[in-house]
């Protein structure tokens, strides 16, 4: 059988590589981009592979690692190669410098990832200069094309890579004047918000946000105030002398390939319900990585989308009753959506918490009735939780259940 | 009255809170979820180091304008911004593979700056 | 002289020519275009670094119907007359535009009044108008807020590309002969005894007429020629984008019901396929095309109030453009009071787009009774764009990556835009010369992730195909640098 992997990122190149190991007989993996990796190969700091590779890599290294990987096994690879058309019958038209190719395998994993939200989509007004860039697009532009992309910075969003790249920045001579966050709370890891940003003496502006930006040909600077309910607070307006805003203010998966087949996009994840194989509504169609909800740690993703690789050679049979899960209250997002029932092994489920919860019990309901429960000595939104369902709880589960996956601080009422 | 010293432990992604008393020679962490933390802790109150990784200058490659390295040891905090000034003067040519030193001993710290990427050409 | 002919670049040597006309947005681009069928040296002048870069890129890009401006003034017939024009012009210049209809919605008795005054206001100037009754407005647009009483349709009016339409006309004349000097802002003008010299950023252009399209500028070139007694202040609209999923949400183009402050918040769909909501109205002292947070605010509420939905969540972007609000009220186009040889095109507002066709054949005339025109035989009517991927069919696309590899590798992954797709807007004339010139001609850059993607890959194809250096890449020319060059000093 055939299987075709879409998108050559950590998740694409893991789902390709046990999909090999399983018994697919070709599989082939689409990358639009000029090298293997996804956004491996510009994130060049480390914190990459302990759980998986058990050494702290960086990301050129652990993509290195699964390349070598990928290409031992045989996988082929188009390079270069973009899936400009999905169908539901899984063809796929490709277009690449060879022409245009028709390709239906018998089983599709997308591993498309995410893209940054732009300035638009939060609406900063102000003037329209050039300066302004997403922090990945700016980590690319430093560190895979070696350009200087600012002397003088202001980053807006506390997310990873907005404080990976706060640190970047300052290694590579710049001055980043400060890093404002709209939420009470860092969107980024702890660690990172010390070795990126407290280790140089770069303030965290929590709470805070830019409402204007200045500047007519490039950015001149950037006016940021207090945020409360929504609204600036008057009189905390500062403004920042600054040439570039880099806008690190979240991930949106890229499901224009899955919309494109029919699939129906949950508000909560902004992409398609999966199972715990990462398969779609569709049999044969999967989604890993970011494309099926955003992670924040390319371990969790690798280990996540070689389940889907190998449960696509797989064959299930006719058979799929399927329980469905809900995240509720404090539960930002749970994968997956649907618990295909009956399988060997039980599922876990992923979850992220809304807001940072200290010690915590998360149970899973079925109306008013407790499934299962765990206790957690802290959740962070920044952090994709595991929730592994035991043998005992899974074969509970009936057909058709609906399920909800709360979270609740111990103390508090439960 | 120990001193008190609040940490995020680094070593990992999961970022313990941790809690330093220093008194005297006894030092005390508090917080770690594991025997790392405490390591990192004791380092990080006796004298802080880091990783320090960055981009040099490649030379001869079709596809590749930078070549991504990292030191192969932590350095001391304070120098962290010197030693990516001297990283930033480094040039290197292809091949080049994983793990291959491109600077001895940079700035005398004894600490090398190896390549995170192999590029052949 | 085939090298020379329709180049556009700013090695145009200056000399001497029958017609210069100053700015290169909708209306400039329109007089450039129709000059061109005369045995005339044409000369279209501007500011910035591209054609277009100005006001008509910041419109709401509706063909209006033309019911709307006061009968008798030349607003109204230059309306009438110019949707009649941009039938043909957009099928010879292949510019997309859609004849998806209008609808002018009523939410009380006041503004089922208002309606019915265009109703008749409409007829009365020979535009196809109709009422609609509630029900029939609910059943061709469901998504309108259901509490509308009526509405005022107009099926003859539409949506337009409005950079492909300046960028069309332009390359049109172009084509014709016709010449093209950007970035020479002007600074004054000198009547001579054979003409006006045209003092600009870049050196003099001497020419036997000066056609003053400047849009928000019009009136400084107006002072240059002495001429005080019409102003112009700008008047801010600000408009969000909207990702192409919600770009069905409706059918035609919606207004509310028009105030003293013109024609209100509109709801749209766009040639892209985007959703555009907006403009607001807002009278300025200075130019100044920076959107607000309160503008925004507003464009949002006037949006919901005709279509209840929660379009922030669908935000691409935003952005401001600036009308030029004519102190008397009406268009504009004249000889000059102050100056023999100054042909003034000024005040141009909405609908401006709709109107731009008839008034460039207005100011022609004027042209003519300066310099004789005298029509070529060989006036080439045609303009014809590089050809879009998606836009072909698949044996075609087969056909053209075969030729040209490049066209197989997609950069814009939003727009679906190849690499040869984006080498061929910087080949064609007008030729792209930055990254706003590049989405403005083929959409790269311009979808949902605004170039998160394909915009670093872009600075590259223009430092190759250029031959600049990367600290020399602009988002619109001037000093608006992508970035600061190579951060490991290959640059120096």
């Amino acid at each position: 059988m055939t299987v075709a992997v879409v998108g050559g990122g950590p998740a694409g190149m893991a789902a390709a590589i046990s999909a090999k190991k399983a018994g697919a007989l070709k599989v082939v993996l689409i990358e639009r981009a000029e090298r293997l990796g996804g956004v491996l190969p510009q994130c060049i700091h480390s914190g990459f592979g302990l759980s998986y590779f058990g050494q702290d890599l960086t990301g050129p290294e652990f993509a290195e690692l699964l390349g070598r990987e990928v290409e031992a096994i045989g996988v082929e690879v188009w390079l270069q190669s973009m899936v400009t058309e999905a169908y539901p019958d899984r063809s796929l038209l490709i277009s690449r410098a060879e022409g245009i190719s028709l390709l239906k395998p018998d089983a599709v994993i997308f591993a498309v990832g995410a893209r940054e939200r732009p300035r638009g989509a939060i609406a900063i007004p102000g003037s329209r200069p050039a300066g302004i860039y997403t922090a990945g697009t700016a980590q690319y532009m430093t560190n895979i094309q070696g350009y200087e992309v600012g002397k003088r910075i202001f980053i807006l969003g506390s997310g990873d890579i907005g404080l990976i790249m706060a640190r970047r920045f300052t290694l590579e001579g710049a001055k980043v004047e400060a890093v404002a966050e709209l939420m009470p709370f860092p969107g980024g890891l702890s660690r990172n918000v010390q070795q990126c940003l407290k280790d140089f003496g770069i303030p965290l502006l929590l709470s805070h946000s830019v409402i204007e930006v200045m500047g007519r040909e490039r950015v001149e600077a950037v006016k940021v105030a207090k945020i409360e309910n929504g609204m600036p607070v008057a009189g905390t307006e500062k403004v920042y002398e600054v040439d570039t805003l880099v806008l690190s203010v979240g991930l949106l998966p890229e499901v224009e390939l899955l919309r494109q087949m029919g699939l129906t996009i949950l508000p909560y994840t902004n992409s398609v319900t999966v199972n715990q194989f990462f398969e779609t509504e569709i049999p044969h169609v999967y989604v890993v990585g970011n494309g099926a909800g955003i992670w924040d740690l390319v371990d969790h993703v690798v280990v996540s989308a070689s389940t889907a690789g190998a449960a696509s050679v797989a064959n299930w049979g006719v058979e799929r009753s399927e329980a469905f899960v809900e995240p509720c209250r404090d539960v930002r997002l749970v994968i997956p959506q649907r618990i295909l029932l009956g399988a060997d092994e039980p599922p876990v489920l992923w979850f992220r918490a809304g807001k940072p919860l200290s010690v915590s019990k998360v149970t899973l309901l079925r109306g008013t009735e407790v499934l299962a429960s765990r206790g957690y000595l802290s959740l962070r939104p920044a952090e994709m939780a595991t929730f592994p369902l035991r043998k005992e709880h899974y074969e509970k589960l009936k057909p058709g259940d609906r399920l909800t996956l709360c979270v609740s601080e111990v103390g508090s009422d439960a | 009255m120990p001193d008190c010293i609040e940490l995020i432990c680094i070593v990992c992604p999961v970022g313990c809170e941790l809690r330093v008393t220093v008194q005297g020679d006894d030092i005390v962490v508090a917080g770690n979820k594991c025997p790392k933390g405490e390591q990192y802790a004791v380092h990080e109150v006796v004298s802080p180091v880091r990783f320090v990784q960055s981009t040099v200058r490649l030379l001869g490659s079709k596809t590749e304008r930078r070549l991504p390295v990292k030191t192969d040891k932590p350095v001391p905090k304070d120098k962290v911004l010197q030693v990516a000034a001297a990283i930033r003067r480094l040039t290197c040519r292809v091949p080049v593979h994983l793990g291959e030193v491109i600077a001895e001993n940079i700035e005398g710290l004894e600490v090398n700056v190896v390549a995170t990427k192999t590029v052949t050409a | 002289m085939e090298e020379s002919r329709g180049k556009s670049s700013e090695l145009v040597s200056l000399g001497s020519w029958d017609v210069v006309v100053i700015g290169a947005g909708i209306v400039g681009a329109a007089v450039f275009r129709e000059l061109t069928r005369y045995h005339l040296r044409v000369l279209l002048v501007d500011a910035l670094n591209d054609v277009g870069g100005e006001a008509s890129r910041a419109t709401s890009a509706i063909i209006h119907a033309g019911f709307d401006p006061e009968p008798g003034t030349l607003m109204s017939q230059a309306n009438v007359d110019g949707v009649q024009l941009w039938f043909r012009w957009s099928q010879e210049l292949s510019i997309d535009l859609e004849w998806n209809g209008s609808l002018v919605v009523a939410f009380n008795d006041e503004e089922v009044n208002e309606i019915t005054r265009l109703l008749h206001q409409g007829k009365n100037v020979g535009v196809p108008v109709k009422f609609l009754g509630r029900e029939e407005v609910l059943r061709r647009e469901p998504m309108l807020n259901p509490e509308i009483r009526a509405a005022l349709y107009a099926p003859v009016s539409g949506i337009i590309d409005p950079f492909q339409a300046v960028v069309a006309l332009v390359g049109n004349g172009l084509k014709n002969g016709g010449h093209v000097f950007l970035n020479a802002r002007v600074k004054g003008l000198e009547r001579r005894k054979d003409g006006v010299l045209v003092h600009t950023e870049k050196g003099s252009i001497q020419s036997k007429v000066v056609v003053n399209c400047a849009g928000v500028g019009a009136h400084k070139i107006m002072e240059m020629a002495g001429e005080t007694w019409f102003t112009i202040h700008p008047r801010r609209g600000q408009y969000f984008v909207l990702d192409k999923q919600v770009g069905h949400l409706v059918r035609h183009v919606v207004f509310p019901a028009p105030t003293s402050l013109g024609k209100g918040t509109l709801v749209t769909r766009t040639t892209h396929g985007n959703l555009l909501i907006g403009p607001t109205a807002e009278d300025l002292a200075e130019p100044d095309s920076s959107t607000t947070a309160e503008g925004l605010r507003a464009v949002l509420e006037g949006a919901k109030r005709l279509v209840p939905f929660p379009f922030e969540r669908y935000a691409i972007t935003q952005y401001a453009g600036l009308r030029a609000m004519g102190s008397t009220g009406d268009f504009l186009v004249a000889h000059s009071k102050a100056m023999e040889g100054l042909v003034n095109v000024a005040g141009i507002k909405s609908p401006g787009f709709a109107a731009a066709p008839a008034l460039a054949r207005l100011a022609v005339k004027l042209v003519g009774d300066i310099v004789r025109l005298e029509e070529r035989s060989d006036f080439d009517t045609r303009f014809e764009f590089p050809p879009r991927m998606t836009e072909i069919p698949f044996a075609d696309r087969e056909g053209l990556i075969f030729e040209d590899p490049k066209y197989g590798h997609i950069v814009c992954r939003c727009e679906m835009v190849s690499e040869g797709e984006i080498v061929s807007a910087l080949r064609m004339n007008p030729p792209a010369m930055d990254l706003d010139g590049i989405k403005r001609r083929i959409r790269a850059t311009s979808g949902r992730c605004q170039g998160g993607f394909c915009m670093p890959r872009i600075i590259d194809i223009l430092v190759r195909e250029l031959g600049i250096s990367p600290n020399r890449i602009t988002k619109f020319g001037g000093r608006s640098f992508v970035v600061y060059g190579d951060n490991r000093g290959d640059d120096q």
